[in-house]
């Protein structure tokens, strides 16, 4: 179990953007929040930030009260492995098989290059990525290619992944935003319940207001890298959520993330 | 009586007259005037040429004497001897495995050179500088040069032909597994890295599985190329049939020297069928 705090961190990327400015909020253990902003406000940057694939430029992130802005080698992946990452682009190794894909998971836990090929795993730790597959109903594809399954059977697996670190933090990125309507809810679901039987700290960006609605207990926004919104979902009303993306259409677009169909979504 | 043009009436829609050229001033050249510099190369590439052409005795007369020659070579050819098809046999699994050899050894050795230099896995700018000038320069020397040098180095025999091999394998090899890992999604190679996984992991788990079937066709040309280029550095004396052909030939055993051409083209014809048709299935 481990609690995020993030002091008032900002992001300037090389290029002169400001991706994040004076960022901060606590998130306890095992307490969940969806993160929201349109494209570019630095929702992902923040993320990333969470797990050191980037560094902030000014402040510093502690999960679990250790200072994860200033660890390097050993520590660094010594803490990531406790930090699941789910991505928007499911970033499986395409032409190896789900079961090979959910064994990499173990890999902050292993020593040595070969650590987590399917050839010199443990039999623990298949057994464990088998139960992992298990738990996201995948087991009977456990031998397939990544790349011949679908959207949702791909970020599927991406989970089980995540489940094979045995993190105590989850940072999804999107995680539907790939999906269909259908296979997005079914991910949120699987995500939602692993997390909560597991007691994980989650924080997952969302696009969709609707999906945010159903499974947000803290909603925290961002406008151009600024926190504007960190209340409880009951707290928050739809206007302010709607007002969050009414003004998306000036900023800039990065065109990166597909569907914005947000507004529809809070009228729906 | 029909008038010539029926239709022809004085349009109040009136058109521009096509055959001014005043009309546009501005209008492309039909082809982009050239540079200076390009006449320049133009005339140097002339001059080479021409040079070339007479440096070499290109004449009429000298070709069709040529084709007589030829003429007569086939007819002395004719027909092939087999008598000596054992040894040639010998000869020609004795390049085959100087490739083979040649050519796994190259690639074993591509690997680790191929990451050292790919912009994604090297460790340091200055490493990939120092690496890709290497993999440049075992590129840009000949397999024959290589094999010369060896020669002299380990002596006439198959080693050296097997060692010219390895260099002019790296060479190839390394250059395209390098640009083969740069070409990886960074994707799944950040998922291995935020789970916590160190640089080798990354590149074992991420990195070499999504580029393998790629280092497996280019291994395939590889051998493809190590097995032409075993027959020729056998003329240097590297060891192979290059040596017998040369024996042949020096000894104006021409029937035999047929032989051994016919037997090379079935073995690197039938190389390269097996090679596509192993890159068709790993593809």
């Amino acid at each position: 179990m481990r609690d995020i705090r993030v002091h008032d961190i900002s992001k300037v990327f090389p290029n002169g953007t400001r991706a994040l400015d004076k960022v901060g909020f606590e998130l306890g253990a095992g307490e969940s929040a969806v993160l929201l902003g349109h494209n570019g406000s630095g929702k992902s940057t923040l993320l990333r930030c969470l797990n050191a694939l980037e560094r902030p430029t000014a402040g510093r992130v502690e999960v679990g009260g250790i200072n994860l802005t200033s660890a390097r080698g050993a520590s660094l992946r010594m803490l990531r492995r406790d930090i699941g990452v789910v991505f928007q682009r499911i970033n499986l190794v395409p032409n190896l098989s789900a079961f090979q894909n959910v064994l990499f998971g173990a890999m902050g836990r292993q020593r040595g290059l070969l650590g987590s090929l399917s050839i010199t795993a443990s039999a623990e730790d298949r057994a464990f990525a088998m139960h992992c597959l298990e738990r996201v109903s995948m087991a009977h594809l456990a031998s397939q290619r990544a790349d011949t399954l679908s959207g949702g059977q791909q970020q599927r697996v991406a989970i089980a992944r995540t489940l094979m670190q045995r993190p105590s933090v989850i940072l999804a990125d999107e995680p539907i935003a790939a999906l269909d309507p259908k296979a997005g809810q079914r991910v949120m679901e699987l995500l939602w319940s692993v997390a909560r039987d597991e007691g994980m700290t989650v924080i997952c960006t969302l696009h969709n207001l609707s999906v945010a609605r159903i499974y947000g207990e803290r909603f925290i926004a961002l406008v151009s890298g600024r926190k504007v919104i960190d209340a409880p979902a009951a707290k928050v009303s739809d206007a302010d959520l709607k007002a969050l993306y009414a003004d998306a259409d000036t900023a800039e677009d990065d065109g990166d993330a597909p569907g914005l169909s947000m507004p529809q979504a809070v009228n729906a | 009586m029909r008038p010539a043009f029926p239709c022809h009436k004085p349009s109040t829609l009136e058109k521009p007259a096509m055959n001014q050229p005043s009309q546009y001033r501005d209008m492309p050249t039909r082809v982009a005037t050239p540079s200076i510099f390009t006449w320049l190369i133009l005339v140097i590439f002339l001059a080479l040429f021409i040079q070339g052409l007479s440096g070499a005795g290109f004449t009429p007369d000298r070709l069709l004497r040529g084709a007589g020659n030829l003429g007569s070579f086939f007819a002395q050819a004719m027909p092939p001897d087999f008598s000596r098809i054992g040894p040639i046999a010998k000869a020609m699994y004795e390049t085959f495995q100087m490739a083979l050899v040649g050519v796994t050894f190259g690639v074993i050795l591509s690997l680790p050179m191929a990451l050292l230099c790919a912009r994604n896995t090297s460790p340091a700018a200055p490493v990939r500088v120092v690496c890709r000038g290497t993999v440049a320069t075992l590129r840009t020397i000949p397999d024959l040069v290589w094999a010369l040098i060896f020669v002299v180095a380990v002596g006439l025999g198959p080693l050296a032909g097997i060692l010219a091999i390895i260099m002019d394998t790296i060479g190839f090899c390394a250059r395209f597994f390098s640009e083969r890992v740069e070409e990886i999604r960074p994707g799944p190679s950040e998922a291995l890295a935020s789970t916590g996984a160190g640089r080798m992991q990354v590149i074992t788990g991420a990195v070499l599985p999504e580029a393998f079937p790629s280092f497996v066709a280019t291994s395939l040309f590889a051998v493809e190329k190590a097995v032409r280029s075993a027959v020729v550095l056998g003329l240097v004396g590297a060891g192979g049939i290059g040596v017998e052909l040369n024996t042949a030939m020096t000894m104006f055993r021409y029937d035999q020297a047929l032989t051994i051409i016919m037997i090379i083209l079935v073995v690197v014809i039938g190389v390269e069928q097996l090679s596509s048709a192993i890159r068709r299935r790993v593809l």
